[in-house]
């Protein structure tokens, strides 16, 4: 079996005493889109800036396609494709000539490429990059990350400044890059996109891996959106169902109707529920926001203990 | 050579503003004030007698400046003023070229070592010193024999010209050490110049104090042109000083360039 396209065991960056990541244990495996979600200063942008070697380990290791990220970094770059969050580029250049030199580093003629990728995102190249929009700035970025054809592309937050249609376009090239064989890490707090386009997704929380799952797992586990209607006017009051202690969260009421979100024994709740008198009951799967929600809920109603506990489940999947 | 081929391409017209100025500098103060200073002696030694003798030294006003050499060696700082902006300007601008327009992550995520890209960058510095000190040796070899001097050799000439280079690849070393270390950059070209007045002012401090301790901190005075002039020899102690701190500058500069981390 190949290696997998990114592996890391440990990794781990710190800024002096200042939280970077923490013992990062992550496998994406070769031709899968993988999601990295969390919300801003969780850690994902300098998980991919240390995979790229733009910045430089603590301590751990890790691989990407196969090359150790410290000593083989300038073999691994050249079958990456990277588009940053924020993009820059030098002063006054126009488009073509930024293009050009991007294809400089790799081996190859990217002339008709670059066009054809122009082409698909309605792109002037004969602009000054000075002059574009933030998102036609983006696509600039999108076409020096994609030119190469690389084997794994690594996109940080890449769709902010697109607007629907281009971030339609973007979407469809990316999965026909990932139909070609690419590798794709995708990170984003959009959750809606992981969840279009992911197959796994890595969620991460303070520095550190919290759950790495498939997208399909991650909404089949114990969490549900569960929605209730009680016989009466009066809605369901959820801490007199003996529900465990922190089992649910996120509870909203509207009318006779109470919805929450449940992670435990099924059981459990169904005996819950079938002591009380019901109009109906929806147990649904939960869209990943609210999984991620949940997660993120959890950790703050319950501190870091339980997340350290599923951190160290995350890191053994 | 990518990379020394985009620099040099963003980089040639500073080169021929450089060397543009540095001949047209070399061209008015040897082709066109040398002869009239030779040609009033007299008149100038008159007005130079007036000058307090410390202010006149340090200004490399001197006894000797009425012969070609002796002009050259008094004019000397305004050559290496010059040659000092315009090789700080450059070691700044092209090694600080990605933080000054914040896209380092553009080039530090492309397939090159960090090691290969400081010295590309660092070859397109020398390419400019190289282009501008040879224009400048040119004129002023020119402008030697248009003025019929055959004091001193072609040879001692050039080892006289060379120490324009010299004060301009220390320069270079020190804005490409700058540039690399700075977490930010904004005004490189107030840098640069601020680089090479203080290197002007470094240079006045010696001859006014009489103090030649002061010649250590003095870059402009690693390079002894009178010396030269009459000795046919620089002071090797200088000498050594200036080549340690091009390599001692260069080597910092290309640890920090390969290692530090990249801020986003």
């Amino acid at each position: 079996m190949s290696q997998p396209a990114i592996e890391t065991h440990d990794l781990t960056k710190r800024y002096g005493k200042a939280r970077g990541i923490t013992d990062i244990n992550l496998t994406v495996n070769r031709g899968e889109i993988f999601g990295f979600i969390g919300p801003n200063g969780a850690g994902k942008s300098t998980t991919i800036r240390t995979l790229l070697g733009l910045i430089s380990k603590t301590s751990g290791s890790a691989t990407v396609l196969g090359y150790d990220i410290t000593n083989e970094r300038k073999e691994m770059l050249a079958h990456v494709g990277y588009l940053p969050s924020e993009v820059f580029y030098y002063d006054g250049m126009r488009a073509k000539d930024l293009l050009k030199y991007a294809a400089s580093f790799y081996d190859g003629d990217f002339t008709q490429r670059i066009q054809d990728l122009a082409a698909r995102l309605d792109l002037d190249l004969s602009k000054r990059i000075d002059d574009m929009s933030l998102g036609n700035k983006k696509k600039v970025g999108i076409i020096q990350g994609l030119l190469h054809s690389p084997d794994l592309i690594i996109l940080d937050e890449p769709t902010s400044g697109l607007d629907p249609l281009a971030q339609r376009t973007f979407f469809d090239l990316i999965r026909e890059e990932n139909e070609r064989g690419a590798t794709v890490l995708f990170s984003s707090h959009i959750l809606s996109e992981v969840q279009n386009i992911c197959d796994r997704v890595a969620i991460i929380r303070d520095g550190r891996i919290i759950e790495t799952q498939s997208i399909a797992e991650l909404r089949r586990t114990a969490v549900k959106r569960v929605s209730v209607t009680a016989a009466g006017e009066v809605p369901l009051n959820l801490a007199t169902l003996g529900l465990p202690a922190g089992s649910f969260a996120g509870a909203e009421t509207e009318g006779p109707q109470t919805s929450f979100v449940f992670n435990g024994d099924c059981n459990v709740l169904l005996s819950a529920l079938a002591a009380r008198r019901l109009a109906d009951v929806n147990i649904t799967e939960p869209s990943l926001e609210e999984i991620f929600m949940h997660y993120y809920q959890d950790g703050a109603d319950r501190g870091g203990a339980a997340h350290d506990s599923a951190a160290q489940d995350g890191a053994q999947r | 050579m990518n990379v020394y081929l985009f620099e040099f391409r963003r980089q040639w017209r500073s080169f021929l503003a450089g060397t543009l100025t540095q001949a047209i500098v070399a061209a008015v103060f040897l082709g066109g004030m040398y002869p009239m200073y030779h040609d009033s002696q007299k008149d100038v030694e008159k007005v130079l007698a007036g000058f307090p003798p410390r202010f006149a030294a340090a200004f490399g006003i001197t006894k000797d400046m009425f012969s070609f050499g002796g002009f050259f060696a008094f004019i000397y700082v305004y050559l290496a003023i010059v040659a000092a902006i315009f090789g700080a300007l450059w070691g700044l601008k092209v090694f600080g070229r990605e933080k000054l327009d914040r896209c380092m992550d553009f080039l530090i995520s492309k397939p090159a070592s960090r090691m290969g890209l400081f010295w590309q960058k660092a070859l397109v510095v020398l390419t400019g010193i190289v282009v501008m000190n040879g224009v400048f040796l040119g004129v002023a070899l020119w402008v030697r024999t248009s003025v019929g001097a055959t004091s001193p050799g072609v040879g001692q000439f050039v080892l006289m010209a060379l120490a324009v280079g010299g004060v301009q690849l220390i320069f270079a070393a020190l804005g490409a050490l700058i540039a690399v270390l700075a977490p930010r950059l904004h005004s490189v070209t107030g840098l640069g110049v601020g680089l090479g007045i203080l290197g002007f002012v470094l240079s006045a401090l010696p001859p006014m104090t009489n103090e030649s301790n002061f010649k250590a901190i003095s870059p402009f005075s690693y390079f002894n042109v009178s010396q030269m002039q009459t000795q046919g020899t620089y002071e090797t102690g200088y000498l050594v000083t200036a080549g340690a701190l091009c390599v001692v500058a260069l080597a910092v500069a290309c640890v920090a360039y390969v290692r530090s981390d990249v801020k986003a």
